[in-house]
């Protein structure tokens, strides 16, 4: 009797296990697949993500560059000590802080360019260059860009 | 800074015969040494010139390395001829451009970066030929990925590549299958005994026999 007692127990215990396999085998394809979907899913928002990013740090620039080279006074560099456009271009800046620096070159190359430095939007450095001048690029100073008023520049470290 | 002539920067050339605004290609900026791009665009005055804008790689760079869908994916942009445009870890990118020596550089290739998954998906989006979604392997790891065209106004024949091992996608479900598991075994292996004398009862029941009680068998 006892071997047929083993038998069919150890026939039961079989089906338990291939049952009990089965359920956890198909729960983890059916996870797996669900994963892999979801993982999909995140790849292809992330790639929109991305995408939106880029569109967000160039967009604006896009627009600074083709407008402000239209302004009246962009060659003011070459005509003066000062450059007319700065405040504008300075409070750019502070709007967008992804731009490290726009600036004007000339044809006579003559160069002004207007630099964020502080890296916390807190100031920011023009610097106007004449190739034909003697003298080294002149830094006209450093400004905030909160009160377009000039700093020190020891205090910027 | 004496030295600095802007007509010989790439910005400048690239925007000096054209009347819209003209993106330039990864270079490294005379100013901090860091890589970056400029927008750039001519104008016409009394003295003629170029306006432009910096624009770092540093913000696209961070923004790449905090799209982390699982520890070790990966997002970076490249171009059709295997060229590497924006890399998560910007001090590996910046190495590589200044292996030349110089601030104005060529992009550097895929293959430099010595990163077999970056490789691994140009050669997967090579095979293709076109942008979608590839499966690929990198030492014995299964990657699925995304290649996404990034539009030609935000730089020339440039793509992103998205790459994210299967296996740390499949982790969550393989921890959950090993937990089933050892509960299941564990149920299995205490109620065995009990299901070993209720499965022996029900065959004795059947049989017609009935188990002879201890004291029957003293007698």
């Amino acid at each position: 009797v006892w071997p047929a007692y083993v038998g069919i127990i150890g026939l039961l215990v079989l089906i338990v296990v291939v049952l009990a396999g089965g359920i956890i085998w198909y729960n983890l394809h059916k996870s797996t697949e669900l994963m892999v979907a979801v993982a999909e899913r995140q790849i292809v928002e992330t790639g929109e993500k991305v995408s939106d990013r880029i569109r967000l740090l160039y967009d604006p620039l896009y627009a600074i560059v083709g407008i402000a080279s239209q302004m009246p006074d962009v060659e003011a560099p070459s005509n003066g000590n000062g450059y007319a456009g700065a405040p504008v271009l300075l409070r750019v800046l502070s709007f967008y802080p992804q731009i490290l620096s726009l600036y004007v070159g000339l044809d006579n190359g003559d160069f002004f360019v207007m630099t964020n430095i502080g890296g916390d939007r807190a100031a920011f450095a023009i610097r106007i260059k004449r190739l034909r001048a003697t003298e080294p690029a002149q830094n006209v100073g450093y400004f905030s860009t909160i009160t377009v008023s000039k700093l020190d520049a020891r205090t910027l470290g | 800074v004496t030295d600095f002539d802007p007509r010989q920067r790439p910005w400048y050339g690239l925007a000096l015969h054209s009347n819209r605004v003209e993106p330039s290609d990864l270079y490294i900026y005379h100013l901090n040494n860091e890589p970056g791009f400029t927008l750039s665009r001519s104008f016409q005055a009394a003295t003629s010139g170029v306006f432009g804008a910096d624009l770092t790689e540093t913000d696209l760079t961070e923004f790449l390395s905090k799209q982390r869908i699982t520890a070790g994916s990966l997002c970076f942009i490249f171009t059709r001829s295997g060229e590497l445009v924006a890399y998560p870890d910007l001090a590996r990118m910046t190495a590589i451009l200044r292996q030349s020596g110089e601030t104005m550089v060529a992009l550097p290739q895929l293959s430099q970066l010595r990163d077999p998954v970056a490789t691994g998906l140009f050669a997967a989006y090579q095979e293709s030929g076109a942008a979608g979604n590839f499966v690929y392997e990198v030492a014995n790891r299964n990657y699925i990925s995304r290649v996404v065209e990034i539009p030609p106004r935000y730089g020339r024949d440039q793509l992103l590549g998205i790459a994210v091992p299967l296996d740390e996608i499949e982790y969550p479900a393989i921890a959950l299958r090993n937990q089933t598991l050892l509960y299941s075994i564990a149920f299995l292996v205490f109620a065995l005994p009990l299901y070993v004398t209720l499965i022996v009862a029900w065959i004795d029941r059947k049989l017609g026999r009935r188990p002879t009680p201890a004291y029957a068998e003293d007698e």
